[in-house]
């Protein structure tokens, strides 16, 4: 990875950190707006597990939106440059999709306790922020002469 | 952080929470009913674990009193007042006592009337049962608050003489083979042997009676057995009440001791929580009470769910149902599928009069016929009962007197599906208990659903009746007369201190009232009017055949007669319905003062509390000081004072033969003659 690309992908995870963070806000004062209206879709008593996965599915947007921006810090800080790094965007950006949308799908069809089908992304985007976090602690280690 | 840190911060997590665990296990815990979720292999599930998979379910279901119905003794469940509250009754004053989150009583010891330090106990209230009429609190029995290291007759008349000794409900009492026929044993083992009373009285018993009486009084003796503390917390007057002062019967007998009569484990926990039980434990040689859980949950109506909990962890067949919803369900009950009889058998386990079929017979399992478990009390028609329940209905006639009307209609309230099995919509039609009622999709008050709320629940089936209901009811459209239950399901059953709807659905009848003294649906809202009046109607309207009737009952209105005349129930349905708002806005609020001034000091309790709820709901009477348990002296002046007050409130009310009224004055000789006449054959229904 060079210089430019990675400078590309730095501005790339800043903007959608604050895109992430701009809709999940406000994704988050519409849900405020739904409990202030009093919603019956979203609060009566039966619709508990459509609560419970928009409400993750905001939380975690919101935290995917901090997460680009200190990938993209964390981009400017490394000194060096890595291929894996690159994989790690690709998969941030993968679970910053996967994981709230797989949430708010999960809550649009419910069965009892049970969310919709569309949940099974969630784990897909959860594998795919697991290996971010790997290879950007990978990233990190002191090359060996610092050791 | 080195990994020497890291286990010790876990090891200080996990020793909060032992120290946090433990401080909240208190020792009132040591008396619940065991957990039967807890034991190896448990059939049960509890609704903790349905809740995750049906929260909609398991939300509707906790806002119902069903749930609430035996709660822990926490501040939750206890609203009231405790701390600093004295009751007395008898010579003995029990002191209630609260301690942060702890409920106490300090109380007379058995036999004493507490007056001395050491005739004192402070029990632990340990459960409640009730949450929407009344509400009752269980502690461990007082009598066994010392070991009963006595033996042969001083064991007996130490521990067992107070209440069933003379005076008491007794094996001395002429209450030998109902002992027998409903208790269990081991008299011998418990007495010693040189108790030649009872062993005189054992020997008057077979075998196997005796064999009862050894388990019942093993049963009755293990540590901590629940018990109803005496005075019951009247939730909708807010106030206490004696507990014998609650129930349609005479009047509490006064005993040497606290009738404690109310054992949980005895008769109360069968309907008051889930699958509740007693075992003994052969091991530990003693009872214990066990449920699956306080209150009525899931389980109750839906079956052990253990299977079904375990097969539904796996997510696979969770969405396998989810898409498949006609795949076929063995290991739960949904009585909304279950066809009409098989639903209401499920209400019917609590909600009957019912006697257990022989010991051995497994717990009721919902969609099983009742019969496969119980024999439903009935009157009339009854189905061969076994030899040993003839005998006890022989011995026991109060049994059926009490339970049903001469017409063989349930008369204790909440007893409703010994009334619904007499009806036709039962009978002939499909109706069960959730044709009207839910558990899901209704208001807790009364389980109602919706669209059974008014007409719409008869004229699902009855649609011909719908285009024009006033040539059925002669009743403007609107109004209460064309309300369908208040016709066809009047308030004749008693229970928690008022009147309730029958569950038997029948049509009203004057022939049934004179030959029978139920009531009829036409005088419990026309007052004023006699039965000559309701017979001409009911003729004229639906060809039913006139009745032969007597002068009294042709010209004077039927509730004067039944509230002045009739037994206690009649007496207390009738004092209960002067102010029924649809009877007050057809007869009139003026005139039921007076006669009701005439059972102010009735020696019925639920007659005078009846009478007194009704008094104060009328015009000028709302202040009247009247107390239903106050000493009979002072029910003696109410009820003078509440006749002169009716005198100068309504001094012209005119002329009304039916009332007894001529030019604003009321016949009192006639009504004294009538009193006379008074029922007063016992009855107490046994709720």
């Amino acid at each position: 990875m060079n210089a430019s690309s990675n400078s590309r992908r730095i501005w790339l995870h800043l903007r959608l950190g604050w895109v992430w963070l701009f809709l999940f806000a406000t994704l988050g004062l519409v849900l405020e707006g739904l409990h202030g209206l009093k919603a019956g879709f979203y609060l009566d008593v039966g619709m508990e597990t459509r609560r419970l996965m928009w409400t993750l599915g905001h939380s975690h947007g919101t935290l995917i939106g901090i997460v680009h921006l200190a990938f993209a810090l964390t981009l400017e800080r490394l000194d060096r440059q890595e291929s894996a790094l690159g994989v790690a965007s690709h998969a941030l950006v993968a679970a910053g999709v996967l994981l709230p949308v797989g949430f708010f799908l999960g809550g649009v069809v419910t069965y009892g306790g049970d969310p919709g089908l569309g949940v099974l992304l969630v784990p897909i985007g959860a594998v795919s922020l697991i290996v971010v976090t790997g290879i950007v602690v990978y990233a990190l280690k002191p090359p060996r002469d610092q050791q | 952080m080195k990994l020497g840190t890291v286990f010790l911060v876990l090891g200080v997590f996990v020793a909060l929470g032992s120290v946090l665990g433990f401080v909240t296990t208190t020792s009132e815990d040591s008396h619940l009913p065991r957990d039967k979720t807890a034991a190896p292999e448990s059939a049960f599930a509890s609704s903790r674990a349905c809740r995750s998979c049906h929260p909609d379910q398991y939300a509707s279901w906790y806002r119902t009193y069903h749930r609430s119905m035996t709660q822990v003794a926490t501040p939750d469940a206890i609203a009231q007042a405790w701390d600093g509250v004295s009751l007395s009754r008898g010579g003995r004053t029990y002191h209630l006592r609260r301690e942060g989150n702890r409920f106490f009583v300090d109380m007379p010891r058995m036999a004493t009337k507490g007056e001395a330090p050491e005739d004192r106990v402070l029990l632990p209230v340990v459960q409640t049962t009730g949450s929407h009429h009344i509400q009752s609190y269980w502690m461990p029995a007082p009598w066994l608050d010392e070991p009963p290291e006595t033996q042969g007759r001083d064991r007996f008349e130490k521990h067992c003489a107070a209440c069933h000794g003379p005076g008491g409900q007794g094996l001395e009492d002429g209450e030998r083979s109902l002992l027998a026929a409903d208790l269990g044993t081991n008299v011998v083992q418990f007495l010693g042997p040189d108790d030649e009373t009872h062993l005189e009285i054992l020997e008057e018993l077979g075998s196997e009676d005796v064999e009862r009486i050894v388990r019942y009084v093993e049963r009755l003796q293990f540590p901590g057995r629940l018990t109803m503390f005496p005075f019951t917390w009247f939730i909708r007057e807010q106030r206490w009440v004696f507990d014998g002062l609650t129930y349609l019967q005479p009047g509490p007998r006064e005993y040497p001791v606290e009738p404690y009569g109310n054992n949980w484990d005895d008769k109360c926990d069968g309907c008051h929580a889930t699958y509740a039980d007693y075992a003994w434990d052969g091991d530990a040689q003693r009872g214990f009470s066990e449920a699956v859980e306080l209150g009525i949950a899931c389980e109750e109506c839906h079956g052990p769910a253990a299977r079904h909990v375990a097969r539904h962890r796996n997510p696979l067949e969770r969405y396998r149902r989810h898409f498949s919803p006609n795949a076929s369900e063995d290991d739960i009950v949904n009585p909304a599928k279950l066809n009409h009889e098989l639903a209401s058998a499920i209400c019917a386990q609590c909600h009957a009069e019912l006697i257990d079929k022989d010991p051995g017979v497994e717990a009721f399992h919902p969609g099983d016929p009742i019969e496969q478990y119980a024999h439903v009390l009935r009157r009339y028609g009854e189905p061969p009962y076994p030899d040993w329940i003839q005998e006890a209905l022989e011995d026991n006639r109060d049994l059926i007197h009490d339970s049903f009307w001469p017409d063989g209609t349930i008369l204790i309230a909440g007893r409703d599906y010994n009334g619904l099995v007499e009806s036709a919509c039962f009978t002939r039609g499909e109706m069960s208990c959730l044709s009207c009622h839910s558990m899901h999709e209704a208001e807790p008050n009364d389980q109602l659903r919706r669209e059974a709320r008014g007409n719409d629940a008869c004229l699902s089936c009855h649609q011909e009746l719908a285009t024009d209901l006033t040539a059925h009811t002669h009743h403007a459209p609107e109004s209460s007369g064309s309300q369908c239950y208040n016709c066809h399901m009047p308030h004749t059953t008693w229970g928690l201190l008022g009147a309730m709807r029958a569950h038997r659905i029948d049509s009203p009848s004057v022939a049934v009232s004179v030959s029978t003294g139920r009531p009829n649906a036409c005088n419990l809202c026309h007052l004023d009017t006699s039965l000559g009046d309701a017979s001409d109607r009911l003729t004229a309207w639906y060809g039913q055949p006139a009745v032969e009737l007597t002068v009294e009952e042709r010209d004077i209105a039927a509730s004067i007669l039944w509230l002045i005349k009739g037994n206690g129930l009649q007496r207390a349905i009738l004092a209960w319905h002067m102010s029924w708002k649809p009877a007050l806005a057809a007869s009139g609020d003026t005139w039921q003062a007076a006669y009701l001034s005439q059972v102010l000091n009735d020696p019925y309790p639920a007659v005078r509390h009846a009478a007194g709820r009704s008094l104060h709901a009328l015009p000028g009477f709302d202040a009247f000081a009247y107390d239903y348990t106050d000493a009979s002296h002072i029910h003696d002046a109410a009820a003078v004072l509440a006749r002169q007050r009716w005198l100068a409130l309504f001094p012209s009310l005119g002329t009304r033969p039916s009332l007894l009224l001529t030019d604003g004055a009321i016949d009192w000789n006639l009504v004294a003659a009538l009193q006379a006449l008074r029922d007063n054959a016992r009855i107490e229904v046994d709720e």
